[in-house]
């Protein structure tokens, strides 16, 4: 009933996912059954529109996994494993494996997917605390006055405060099932939230690919949010990746026992360890020529390429962790 | 006719009264050793009356239990919230209560002279209750005034109004409320906590409706900071040096948490390292000269530059209001009424020697211009200002009323002007900032050197023009751990979430230091105490939605207060549903309470005592009310 060849042109026509045979055999089956069901209760006997039958297995491709459903469709520099170019229209279709605020902390986005939380759930309207000035302490780069009251609106600092999710720039992990890449916004992108669900499948045309590092720039028409929310991956909420990355969930209460001259100690050790290394970083960079710094630049994507094969979730916090590591 | 008035202190009754006799006045005693009456003749309408002036010392009556819930161990604390309350004169009160209902007989008026604020209000009422007690037929007025200035003193005198029923409602709503809330809640904390923790033995762990939520702004701010996680930043540095000077840009993303996408856009840039200039733009800017003075703003400003704790921020400006040196204190308008003679009051204030020169300036050389108008009005009080000079002061009050004229002065001068310069570059597809500032005109700048507005150089570039960048390069920093909140912090906090009234703040916090929930660092930041941190996070623990410790439920009943004000609502509503509220709460709080004690107890680090000695809620011995 289900025309495999038919539904499998459509597809890939309208979304440029190539699909597996296997998987659409299974799915097609499930579906066949389905509708046997439905017929029989139903007494008739029509034949189903390719239509129907597209938007049918569609429905079960968006909340599959990609490796699953489809063969992958990156093309990768040979040399280095970069992306190197987008299939042409209709684009890439490929997997939300993360979404990162960038250009906020994650400390900032765990208070704020936390009140957002506790406001739809519990119906706690956030609290106004003092902002978190994410400020370079040796003052070397510009240091943002803190917006304070200035950016607030009335109804902010006469009334109730909205729970927001603070929005600068987005950066998405993608794969096509095989192949991870990084997508960032650099220019905003309506569609794309912080909150957006993992696992959700989207279509990305005629993104550019920034020379050397495998990462593709997303403007406002090169990418297409067509849907899905895995259930394998409905646990990851902003929330708890935020948590995750920041490993707070265990944190709070072994820092609470310690005794505050400690707790003191430890964060001026952080501190001294952190600026001696930026010394040192000055230092090395004093004579700014371009291949110095490239060389640098170098080394990290070598990290980042390296990350980018392992499929796990504690890949963030593994990134995270070690550039912490390596500026201790 | 004869006509009584009461003020709310002694002092206040002789300030008053020494304006009105213009001198002339007689002292008399009366059955308060400290509240002595004043007697002179004063001239209404083409004629004279007789006028005695006296006092009360605050809050005349006050809210209790009666005596079968009055004892800590009569009565399960529930009851509280449903037994009777009795309204009585206060032991210190008996004797001013006495002489007031004996001024009254003689007297056809009251007058009241109390604070013309919500509590003030309140305690008029109370007045008004006495003096009928012992006069039916008194007529009761209110004089409204501002400042203890002869002239408004003379027009309040001469216009007195009615009292605002529906402000003493406020305030005998609120005064039953904190009574049975704060009563039902302290008794159950103190009792349970102590008979559980050997070291909370003897100690009074109390609760009031705007105190925990207090703790609570300061208990997460310092979880916030302990819970840091520092966290690296990268950035796109840019600098270009030319002849005629170095300008150092902005990156337009500021900068971003993420090495991999700082990298890409970085690399982006050097594949065609040349920056174009996208626009340079030449402008006038201002900096704003600061808005009129409320209280929060006092208290946020004094406690910031001046060093000094809220409370006796408080206590110096009330001083400074009864002397007559400045308008009253408390208020929430941040905008002068056009009607008001400022330039007048800026002309006295040639008198004051330190600022006679910046002064005459404003009056003399047309540099005075009308303040700002803020967004608030409280239509009771206008914003402080300075009314008389005060050339005889020293120490803190000298300094606060130095920081109230400034102020002032600042208010009514110009903005400082300047010339800023904006450079916007462009490296391929990423965009940079630079900006120079010249100042032309400091105007308020040089009477309130609490603004700062610092100069910079930046050298000079043509719209098109190309240049190759002597320093592009990628940055990084780390985020810092946030600081503990200072009093001012915490004013500010208490405000934005209704907690408290600008004649609250201070007392809030003062009683949380008292209670050694919190304690002040020798720096001036706040912290809390294990016992602190213990309570809120054992509360937090209950998963209350409504928590105790979280400003919400304060907020709200601040708003239905409020509404009572505005005659919206009834005293009586309000008191009820806020009591079945807070009701449900207290009864979920006892059902939860092992985990308020686990909380302690790790915070305190000492297991709950286990034993007969134990206090559950109907431990208490037997009558007085219903559950």
């Amino acid at each position: 009933m289900i025309d495999r060849a038919g539904v499998s042109a459509t597809i890939k026509k309208r979304y440029g996912a190539v699909l597996r045979a296997q998987w659409l055999e299974q799915c097609a089956t499930h579906i066949e059954n389905e509708l046997r069901g439905h017929k029989e209760a139903a007494g008739g006997g029509k034949l189903v529109h390719l239509e129907t039958q597209v938007r049918l297995v569609a429905e079960q491709l968006v909340h599959s996994e990609i490796s699953d459903s489809c063969h992958p469709t990156l093309v990768v520099e040979a040399g280095t494993q970069l992306a190197k170019r987008l299939p042409e229209h209709p684009g890439a279709f490929l997997q939300v494996q993360s979404v990162v605020e960038v250009g906020v902390s994650k400390y900032a986005m765990w208070e704020a997917a936390r009140e957002k939380e506790d406001f739809e759930q519990r119906g706690i309207r956030p609290s106004y605390l003092p902002q978190l000035t994410d400020e370079d302490e040796s003052g070397s780069g510009e240091v943002s006055s803190t917006a304070g009251t200035q950016g607030q609106t009335l109804a902010e600092t006469s009334g109730d405060r909205q729970a927001k999710i603070p929005r600068k720039m987005l950066k998405l992990v993608l794969t096509d099932g095989q192949r991870r890449v990084s997508a960032l916004e650099v220019e905003p992108i309506v569609r794309l939230s912080a909150e957006l669900a993992i696992g959700s499948k989207v279509v990305v045309t005629g993104g550019q690919i920034i020379e050397g590092t495998g990462v593709v720039c997303l403007r406002a028409g090169s990418i297409r949010v067509v849907g899905g929310a895995p259930t394998q991956y409905a646990q990851q909420t902003l929330r708890a990746r935020m948590a995750e990355l920041l490993g707070l969930n265990d944190r709070r209460h072994a820092y609470a026992t310690l005794d505050s001259s400690e707790k003191q100690k430890k964060i001026l050790a952080a501190k001294k360890k952190l600026k001696s290394f930026q010394a040192k970083r000055a230092a090395a960079s004093e004579a700014p020529t371009a291949n110095a710094t490239e060389e640098e630049a170098a080394t990290a994507s070598t990290a980042e390429g390296e990350s980018s094969e392992t499929v796990t979730k504690e890949d963030e916090a593994d990134v995270l962790s070690r550039e912490l590591e390596q500026l201790k | 006719m004869r006509i009584l008035c009461v003020a709310e202190k002694p002092s206040q009754a002789k300030a008053v009264a020494q304006i009105l006799s213009q001198g002339s006045l007689s002292t008399r005693e009366g059955q308060s050793r400290y509240n002595k009456n004043f007697d002179f003749q004063y001239r209404i309408s083409g004629h004279f009356v007789s006028v005695t002036m006296t006092s009360v010392s605050g809050h005349l009556t006050e809210v209790d239990f009666p005596a079968t819930c009055r004892s800590w161990h009569s009565c399960n604390p529930v009851a509280l919230f449903t037994s009777p309350v009795v309204r009585a004169v206060t032991e210190n009160g008996k004797d001013i209560a006495k002489s007031i209902e004996r001024e009254s007989r003689s007297a056809t008026h009251l007058y009241i002279w109390t604070d013309c604020d919500r509590e003030g209000e309140g305690i008029g009422g109370e007045i008004a209750s006495v003096s009928r007690s012992a006069n039916p037929r008194i007529i009761v007025k209110r004089a409204h005034f501002s400042s203890v200035l002869p002239q408004e003193i003379h027009t309040a005198m001469q216009n007195p109004r009615d009292l605002d029923m529906r402000l003493v409602a406020a305030v005998e709503a609120r005064t039953e409320l904190d009574l049975r809330i704060g009563s039902a809640l302290t008794r159950f904390q103190t009792l349970r906590l102590s008979s559980r923790f050997a070291s909370l033995h003897d100690k009074l762990i109390s609760y009031g409706p705007c105190q925990f939520p207090t703790l609570g702004f300061v208990v997460d701010q310092f979880l916030r900071v302990e819970s840091f996680v520092p966290e690296p930043f990268w950035y796109i540095y840019l600098e270009h040096t030319k002849d005629d000077g170095r300008a150092v840009f902005t990156w337009k993303r500021s900068k971003l948490f993420d090495q991999e996408a700082v990298f890409a856009l970085y690399a982006k840039c050097m594949a065609a390292p040349m920056a174009r200039v996208t626009s340079m733009r030449s402008r006038p800017k201002e900096k704003w000269r600061p808005l009129p003075l409320t209280t929060v703003d006092l208290q946020k400003c004094c406690s910031r530059y001046l060093r000094l704790a809220p409370d006796l921020i408080m206590s110096i400006a009330e001083g400074l209001y009864n002397q007559g040196f400045i308008s009253y204190p408390r208020t929430e308008t941040d905008q002068f009424d056009t009607n008001m003679d400022l330039k007048g009051i800026v002309t006295k204030l040639i008198q004051y020697a330190p600022f006679s020169a910046y002064a005459n300036g404003l009056v003399n050389e047309e540099g005075f211009k009308w303040p700002r108008k803020g967004n608030n009005n409280d239509k009771a009080h206008p914003p402080i200002h300075p009314v008389a000079p005060a050339n005889n002061l020293s120490g803190n009050p000298l300094r606060v009323y130095e920081f109230v004229t400034r102020r002032f002065l600042a208010c009514c001068s110009d903005n400082a002007k300047g010339q800023a310069t904006e450079i916007e570059v462009q490296v391929t597809d990423e965009q940079f900032s630079a900006s120079g500032l010249m100042v032309l005109k400091r105007n308020y700048l040089d009477i309130y050197p609490f603004d700062r507005w610092s100069e910079s150089s930046v050298p000079v570039y043509r719209q098109g023009e190309s240049f190759e960048p002597s320093v592009l390069e990628m940055r990084t920093g780390t985020t810092t751990v946030p600081k503990l909140l200072t009093d001012s912090d915490l004013i500010d906090i208490m405000d934005k979430n209704g907690i408290g009234t600008d004649a609250t703040h201070a007392d809030h916090i003062k009683k949380i230091i008292d209670r050694e929930y919190i304690y002040r660092s020798p720096d001036k930041f706040l912290a809390p105490s294990t016992l602190g941190i213990g309570l809120i996070e054992g509360y937090d623990a209950m998963g209350l939605e409504l928590s105790l410790s979280k400003p919400h439920l304060r907020c709200e009943m601040e708003r239905e207060l409020k509404r009572i004000c505005d005659g919206a609502k009834t005293k009586d509503d309000v008191v009820r549903e806020s009591v079945n509220l807070y009701k449900a709460v207290y009864v979920k709080s006892v059902e939860e309470v092992a985990k308020l004690e686990e909380s302690l107890g790790r915070c305190l680090q000492q297991a709950p005592d286990t034993g007969s000695a134990i206090w559950t809620p109907s431990s208490g011995n037997g009558a007085g009310g219903t559950e």
